[in-house]
């Protein structure tokens, strides 16, 4: 059970960030734009930036996260992401900023109360806790993992001798 | 020599992952936008709707009151119309409503209520001929009457539609299915299955179609 618990783990994280990142990409520009200028931290240039970057990094870090590769840097990434997420909404509600929602599905079918996301994102990271704590068991069933076993059988059909 | 060897496989193993990622969004898109278009055009509107339903292009157009730019794309509608008679199957739905504005509000209520007597295009017409005189007219009232009486609408059936509310949850409706498919502005149109979101636009959407088709 062990071994399938930080791989497991590690796959429904991949699968939040690519469904959040997936569905805000598919939503016109301006309601993510709206999104992020909702929380009131960021503004002209560096929203739209954000704006842009965002659904891009969740998807593509989500992806690697899911398949495993560049694992441990995807996973600080991600981290990293959940943390400013979790930081930027707690700023938000202690400003007394009403947040109908939060963005971070678009607005598409999964819509989340303020509350209801900080319990995801103490979740998220939760869960990238777990797998720092199991780096080892992490690269189960990864493209990481599965690459690094191969490796030495490549070097010793080219040489023998090693 | 192994490490090397490792990395480099990771290193395309991101890079064919990255290029399905910048794959699958535009795919997503498209196929998104079948599906939130496709079953619109695909639906017979009767009671708001000029052409056969059998014409080869399929045109859904939104508008709203008080709109300038809808009587101008209304103009370049009857064009098309004469350009490729019995070509095109052209639709009509609301997609835009000012709440906040009465006459907005009574303007829509009033062209689906005549749209229920079968009698929409006349009313249409009317309140978009006279769109500059009402929409800044307190007694807007008179006008709106005068509109009703050209196109000869029953009114003790005006009356009753307008009291059981059920056109303005069409027009409400309609409005907010205008809204889920991102449509900020009026007038929009669906011309194949694609978006033109101006007049200026249209016709050149619709020749291309044709164009498309004769070679």
């Amino acid at each position: 059970m062990k071994r399938f618990s930080a791989p497991a783990v590690r796959i429904l994280i991949a699968l939040v960030f690519i469904v959040s990142g997936y569905s805000k990409l598919l939503e016109p520009y301006d309601r993510v734009l709206d999104a992020v200028l909702g929380y009131q931290i960021l503004q002209g240039g560096s929203a739209r930036a954000m704006a842009f970057v965002l659904p891009w990094t969740e998807l593509i870090l989500g992806v690697f996260l899911l398949c495993g590769v560049w694992l441990e840097a995807s996973m600080l990434l991600l981290w990293g992401m959940n943390f400013v997420f979790l930081m930027a909404l707690e700023s938000a509600l202690l400003r007394g900023i009403s947040l109908e929602s939060c963005g971070c599905f678009g607005e598409g079918l999964i819509k989340l109360k303020p509350n209801q996301v900080i319990g995801l994102d103490l979740a998220l990271f939760a869960g990238f806790f777990f797998m720092a704590c199991r780096h080892a068991n992490n690269l189960r069933y990864s493209l990481d993992g599965y690459l690094e076993a191969r490796a030495p059988r490549v070097s010793r059909t080219r040489n023998p001798k090693i | 020599m192994r490490q090397w060897s490792c990395r480099k496989s990771k290193t395309y193993a991101a890079l064919t992952l990255l290029t399905l990622c910048l794959i699958s969004v535009p795919a997503g898109k498209s196929v998104r936008e079948y599906f939130r278009l496709n079953p619109l055009v695909k639906a017979p509107y009767q009671h708001r709707s000029y052409g056969v339903a059998s014409a080869k292009l399929w045109i859904v157009g939104f508008f709203g009151f008080p709109c300038k730019e809808c009587a101008t794309g209304e103009r370049v509608i009857r064009d098309l119309f004469k350009r490729y008679p019995d070509k095109i199957y052209y639709q009509m739905r609301y997609g835009y409503l000012n709440t906040a504005d009465a006459r907005s509000v009574e303007a829509c209520v009033l062209a689906e209520c005549a749209a229920s007597q079968g009698k929409f295009g006349p009313v249409y017409d009317g309140l978009v001929e006279t769109q500059s005189a009402w929409s800044s007219q307190a007694n807007y009232h008179q006008i709106f009457s005068g509109i009703v009486a050209r196109a000869r609408l029953d009114e003790t059936a005006l009356r009753a539609c307008k009291l059981n509310n059920k056109a303005a949850q069409t027009v409400l409706a309609e409005v907010a299915q205008a809204k889920m498919l991102d449509i900020a502005s009026v007038p929009f149109f669906i011309v194949d299955g694609k978006r033109v979101d101006s007049v200026d636009k249209l016709t050149a959407a619709v020749d291309n179609y044709f164009k498309g088709r004769a070679s």
